[in-house]
C-alpha cells in the first residue's frame, strides 16, 4: 500500500478517534471519572440513526433526533449512574461502574438490534477523491470535516463564551471552581451529556463506513482511551493529538507489518510511548504535595 | 494466620473433600470446578487489586498463556502433564515479570488501560498465530493431567486437582499476609510515600506480587486446558477478566474469603441466568445476560463496595454475639 | 566533643519549571544535634525535607549522609541506612491498627523474602518479634491505650506520636520531622519537646521543621532560617532571636 493511502486511512479513523478521545477526556478533566462506556454511545448514535433512516426519515434529521436522543439518555445515565459517584475518589469503583453501565447499554442494543451487523448508505453520493494514489471517499470527507467541525465549535465553546470558562475552570481545579460559586454537579452532567452528543455524532458519521453492531462500543472505548491517554489526558488539544497520533500509528502499522496485528502494534506503540513520555504526548508532570 | 481463618480454612477443606459422597452429577460438578478455577485465578488478582491497589486487566491473558503453553506442550511436543504444568507457571511468570517492569510504574487508569492492552495484545497473538495456537477455532485435543502413570481424568479429579491447588494457594496467601511482606502490602494502597521512607521498595513488591498473582492464574488456565480438553481463544479476553475483577470486587477486595465468596455468587449467578430465565422469561436466553450482568455490577458498587465477605463476617459475627447474649439470658432466669 | 556531620547538604536548589522552591541552601547538621528549619509559609522547608528524603529529585546540589553521597538514591534504601521521617500531613495507613501501623515502620528489622513467607516459614518467630518491638515503641510514646484502634481514628496529637512510634522502629541514626508540634496544644507540644531532647539524648539526630517558636527556641541547638527558597540566617536560638533579617521576615511572628 503507497504511502498517501496509509496516511489518508490513518488521518480518517484518528479523526474519529480524536472525537472519542475528546469525550473522554473532557469528561474525565470534570468530573475525574473515565467513562469505559464512552463507546457505547458512539454505537447508540450509529444504531438509532440507523433506525430512523430505514424507517423513511431524511438522513440530515435523523442525524440531529439522534444526537438529541442519545443526550436525552446520557442525562439519564448520568443521574443514575454517575451523580452518585462524583465525590469519590476509588478509580477501580469508577471504572468498573462504567462497564458495568456500558454493559447494560449493549445489552438493551443486543435486545432492540438482535447481534446482526447493519448497515447505513453513505450521506453524500459522488466519486471518491484521489490524491496522489489515496482514495479518500466522501463519507471520509464527511468524517474529516464533522470532526473539524467539532474541534473548531469546542475551541469556540471554550475560548470566547462563559459557558466555556467556567467548564475549563471545572477542568483545571474542580475545588476552586467549587468555591467560586460554580455548580460543579451540573458542569459534570452537562458535561456528560455533551460528551454524550458528540460520541453519538462521531458513530453517525462513522457509520457508513462500517458495520454497525451492539456489541461494537467497547472497542471504540477501548481505542478512545487509548487516544486520550496516548494525548496526556489533559484537555482537548491532547486528545485531538493523541487521536490522529493513534489512527496515524494503526494505519501505518497495519499497511507496513500486518493487518492482523493491527491492535497487537497499537497496544505495542502505546506501551512504549508511555514508557518513553510517561504524561502522555502533550502531558504534564504532576507533583503530590507530602 | 489468625485462629477464625485457620478454622474457615479447615472447613472449608473438610466440605471440599467430602462434598463428592453428595455430587453424583457431571453438571454440578462442572459447576464446582468452575468455582474452584475462578477461585484460584480471582484470588491473586485479590491480592493485587485489594491490597497493593493495582488495577489489573491481564489476569484473563496470564491464565490463557498458561492454558496455551499447557496445551502446546501436551499435544505438540507431547511433554508429560507434570512438566507442563509446571512450564506454564514458569512461562506466565516469566512473562509476567517482563511486563511488569514497564507497567508497573503508571497509575490507576492508565495501568487499566495498559493491562487491557495487554489483554488484547495477547488475544490477538493468541487468533493470528493459528499454526501454533490454532487459531480463532481453537486447541482440542488436551490430554488430562496425570503423574506417572496415573491418569487424573474425569469429574472426580479434575474437582480435587483444581480444589487441592485453590486451598493450597488461599493458604499461601494468608502466610504471606501475616508476615512483614504481607503488612508492607496493605501499605500500599494507603501510602506508598510513607512506605517507602520506611525502606520498602514499593516498585519490587507490586513486581513481585503481580507475578505471583500471574503464575496462579497461568496454573488456574493449565488445570483449565487439562479438565476441558479444548481451549480457544475467546475464553481468555477483556470479557473474562472483568468477569474476574466482578468476583474479587462482589466478593470483597480487601478479604482473602473473597474471591472464594465472589466464585460462589457469580458462577451461581451465570447459571441462574443461562438455565433459569428461559423458565421465568421464555425464550430468552444469552440476551439479557449482558443486562443483567451490567445491572448487578452497578449495584453492588454503588451499594456495596465492600464486598460480601466482610458484610457475612459481620452479619456471623451478630448472629455469634445474639446467640451468647441469649445464653446469658437464660442463665440469669435460671 | 568530636563534632561529625551526619548531615550535609550543599548548595541544593530544586526548580519546579522556572520557579525555584529551594535555591542553594548549605547547611549541615551534627551528630547528637537537634536542628530545626524555620520560616515563612512557602518559604521552601517540605520541599527541602523532600529532596533530602529523595521524594524530589534535586535540580543541582548535593547532599551527604554519614559521609555518602545519597543525592540520588532511591527514597526506599534511606531507612536501612538510618534516616527516617515525619510527614506534615500525617501519611498512617488506613486499615491498619496503631500497632499494625507501627509494625509496619519495622520492616527492615524483618528478613523474611516474599517466597519465603508464602510458605510460612519462621513467620511466627519473626512476627512475635516484631510485634513486641512495636510495643515497646509505642509504650515509649504512651499510646499503650490505642494498640488495637484504628489508627486513622485516633485524635490528631495522637496520630502523630503514633508516626513517631512508626518512624523509630527503623533505629534511625536521624529523625526528619515535618512540623511534628502542628495541631498540638502548648501541654502537647511541651511534652514533645521533652521526647525529642529524650530521643537526643539516647543518640538520636533531629532535624525538624517547625512553626512554634516555643518549641523550636526550647529545644533546638541550631536554627536554619529559610525564606523564598534560600537560606536567610543560620545560629543558636539566641542568635537568630537578635536577627534582624530574621524579625523582618517574621514580621507579627511572634518571636519572644
Amino acid at each position: 500500500m503507497h504511502i498517501e493511502q496509509i496516511i489518508a486511512s490513518g488521518l480518517v479513523a484518528g479523526a474519529i478517534y480524536a472525537l472519542i478521545a475528546m469525550c473522554i477526556v473532557i469528561l474525565y478533566k470534570v468530573t475525574g471519572i473515565i467513562n469505559f462506556a464512552q463507546g457505547e454511545f458512539v454505537m447508540l448514535g450509529a444504531m438509532i440513526v440507523i433506525t430512523l433512516v430505514d424507517a423513511g426519515m431524511n438522513q440530515l434529521l435523523a442525524a440531529c433526533l439522534t444526537v438529541l436522543i442519545v443526550m436525552i439518555i446520557s442525562m439519564g445515565i448520568y443521574g443514575a449512574a454517575f451523580y452518585p459517584l462524583r465525590n469519590t475518589k476509588n478509580v477501580l469503583i469508577t471504572i468498573m461502574v462504567t462497564i458495568g453501565v456500558g454493559y447494560i447499554i449493549s445489552g438493551i442494543a443486543q435486545i432492540t438490534w438482535g447481534t446482526s451487523a447493519r448497515l447505513l448508505k453513505p450521506f453524500s453520493a459522488g466519486q471518491p477523491l484521489r490524491i496522489g494514489s489515496a482514495v479518500i471517499t466522501t463519507q471520509d470527507l464527511w468524517i474529516l470535516g464533522t470532526t473539524a467541525a467539532v474541534i473548531i465549535a469546542f475551541f469556540y465553546l471554550f475560548d470566547k463564551t462563559y459557558f466555556g470558562t467556567t467548564i475549563r475552570a471545572c477542568m483545571s481545579n474542580r475545588e476552586a471552581a467549587k468555591l467560586m460559586g460554580i455548580p460543579t454537579d451540573r458542569m459534570g452532567m452537562i458535561a456528560f451529556v455533551l460528551s454524550g452528543g458528540v460520541a453519538a455524532l462521531a458513530g453517525i458519521v462513522f457509520a457508513p463506513a462500517t458495520y454497525a453492531e451492539y456489541d461494537m462500543g467497547m472497542m471504540f472505548t477501548l481505542k478512545g482511551f487509548v487516544a486520550a491517554v496516548l494525548g496526556g489526558l489533559t484537555g482537548a488539544p491532547a486528545a485531538i493529538v493523541g487521536g490522529f497520533t493513534l489512527g496515524l500509528l494503526e494505519s501505518f502499522g497495519a499497511g507496513y507489518i500486518s493487518s492482523g496485528y493491527k491492535d497487537f502494534i497499537s497496544f505495542l506503540a502505546l506501551i512504549i510511548i508511555l514508557i518513553l513520555l510517561p504524561n502522555g504526548i502533550l502531558g504534564k508532570k504532576t507533583i503530590k504535595k507530602v | 494466620m489468625d485462629k477464625i481463618n485457620k478454622k474457615l480454612l479447615l472447613g472449608v477443606s473438610v466440605v471440599v473433600a467430602l462434598l463428592p459422597l453428595f455430587v453424583h452429577s457431571s453438571y454440578y460438578y462442572q459447576i464446582l470446578i468452575n468455582i474452584g478455577s475462578l477461585t484460584l485465578v480471582a484470588l491473586g488478582l485479590g491480592l493485587l487489586l485489594g491490597f497493593a491497589g493495582q488495577i489489573s486487566f491481564a489476569q484473563a491473558s496470564f491464565m490463557g498463556i498458561g492454558a496455551y503453553t499447557t496445551a502446546i506442550a501436551t499435544v505438540t511436543w507431547h511433554w508429560p502433564p507434570v512438566v507442563a504444568l509446571v512450564a506454564s507457571a514458569v512461562l506466565t511468570g516469566v512473562i509476567a515479570f517482563l511486563i511488569g517492569l514497564p507497567v508497573l510504574r503508571f497509575k490507576e487508569h492508565v495501568l487499566a488501560l495498559v493491562t487491557m492492552g495487554f489483554s488484547y495484545m495477547v488475544f490477538v497473538v493468541l487468533m493470528q498465530q493459528s499454526e501454533i495456537t490454532g487459531g480463532p477455532g481453537g486447541f482440542p485435543g488436551i490430554p488430562a493431567f496425570s503423574i506417572g502413570g496415573l491418569s487424573l481424568k474425569g469429574d472426580v479429579a479434575n474437582y480435587y486437582l483444581v480444589w487441592a491447588f485453590a486451598i493450597i494457594s488461599i493458604l499461601l496467601v494468608f502466610n504471606l499476609l501475616a508476615s512483614r511482606n504481607g503488612r508492607a502490602l496493605e501499605t500500599l494502597r494507603s501510602s506508598e510515600i510513607a512506605a517507602k521512607s520506611l525502606g520498602v521498595n514499593t516498585f519490587l513488591l507490586k513486581l513481585k506480587v503481580f507475578v505471583f498473582a500471574a503464575v496462579i492464574a497461568g496454573i488456574g488456565g493449565s488445570l483449565y486446558a487439562f479438565q476441558t480438553s479444548y481451549i480457544a481463544p475467546s475464553s481468555f479476553e477483556v470479557h473474562y477478566a472483568i468477569t474476574l475483577l466482578t468476583v474479587v470486587v462482589v466478593g470483597g477486595l480487601r478479604s482473602v474469603w473473597g474471591s472464594l465468596v465472589g466464585a460462589i455468587v457469580i458462577t451461581f449467578f451465570e447459571e441462574g441466568l443461562t438455565n433459569l430465565l428461559p423458565l421465568i422469561v421464555p425464550g430468552s436466553a444469552g440476551e439479557y445476560r449482558l443486562i443483567i450482568y451490567g445491572i448487578l455490577l452497578v449495584l453492588v458498587l454503588l451499594f456495596m463496595p465492600k464486598g460480601l465477605a466482610p458484610f457475612l463476617s459481620q452479619w456471623s459475627r451478630r448472629i455469634t454475639q445474639q446467640v451468647g447474649r441469649r445464653r446469658l439470658n437464660t442463665a440469669d432466669k435460671g | 566533643m568530636i563534632r561529625v556531620a551526619i548531615l550535609r547538604v550543599e548548595n541544593l536548589s530544586k526548580a519546579f519549571g522556572g520557579l525555584y522552591a529551594v535555591n542553594n541552601v548549605s547547611f549541615h547538621i551534627d551528630q547528637g544535634e537537634i536542628l530545626s528549619i524555620i520560616g515563612p509559609n512557602g518559604a521552601g522547608k517540605s520541599t527541602l525535607f523532600n529532596l533530602i528524603t529523595r521524594i524530589y529529585d534535586v535540580t543541582s546540589g548535593k547532599i551527604t549522609f554519614q559521609g555518602k553521597d545519597i543525592t540520588n538514591m532511591a527514597p526506599y534504601r534511606l531507612a536501612s541506612m538510618g534516616l527516617s521521617r515525619t510527614y506534615q500531613n500525617i501519611e498512617l495507613f488506613e486499615g491498619l491498627t496503631t500497632l499494625e501501623n507501627v509494625m509496619a515502620g519495622g520492616y527492615i528489622k524483618g528478613k523474611i523474602g516474599f517466597s519465603e513467607s508464602l510458605f510460612g516459614i519462621r513467620n511466627r518467630f519473626e512476627e512475635k518479634r516484631l510485634r513486641e518491638l512495636a510495643e515497646s515503641r509505642i509504650e515509649m510514646v504512651g499510646l499503650q491505650q490505642y494498640m488495637h484502634a484504628e489508627a486513622v481514628d485516633l485524635p490528631y496529637g495522637r496520630k502523630r506520636m503514633v508516626e513517631i512510634a512508626r518512624a523509630l522502629m527503623t533505629s534511625p541514626s536521624i529523625l526528619l520531622l515535618d512540623e511534628p508540634a502542628a495541631g498540638l496544644n502548648s501541654q502537647e507540644s511541651k511534652q514533645l519537646g521533652e521526647f525529642l531532647l529524650r530521643l537526643r539524648n539516647e543518640g538520636t539526630t533531629i532535624l525538624f521543621i517547625e512553626h512554634d517558636m516555643e518549641t523550636v527556641m526550647e529545644i533546638s541547638d541550631r536554627i536554619v532560617v529559610m525564606n523564598y527558597g534560600e537560606k536567610l540566617a543560620e545560629g543558636t536560638p539566641v542568635e537568630i532571636k537578635n536577627n534582624p533579617d530574621v524579625i523582618r521576615a517574621y514580621l507579627g511572628a511572634e518571636v519572644d
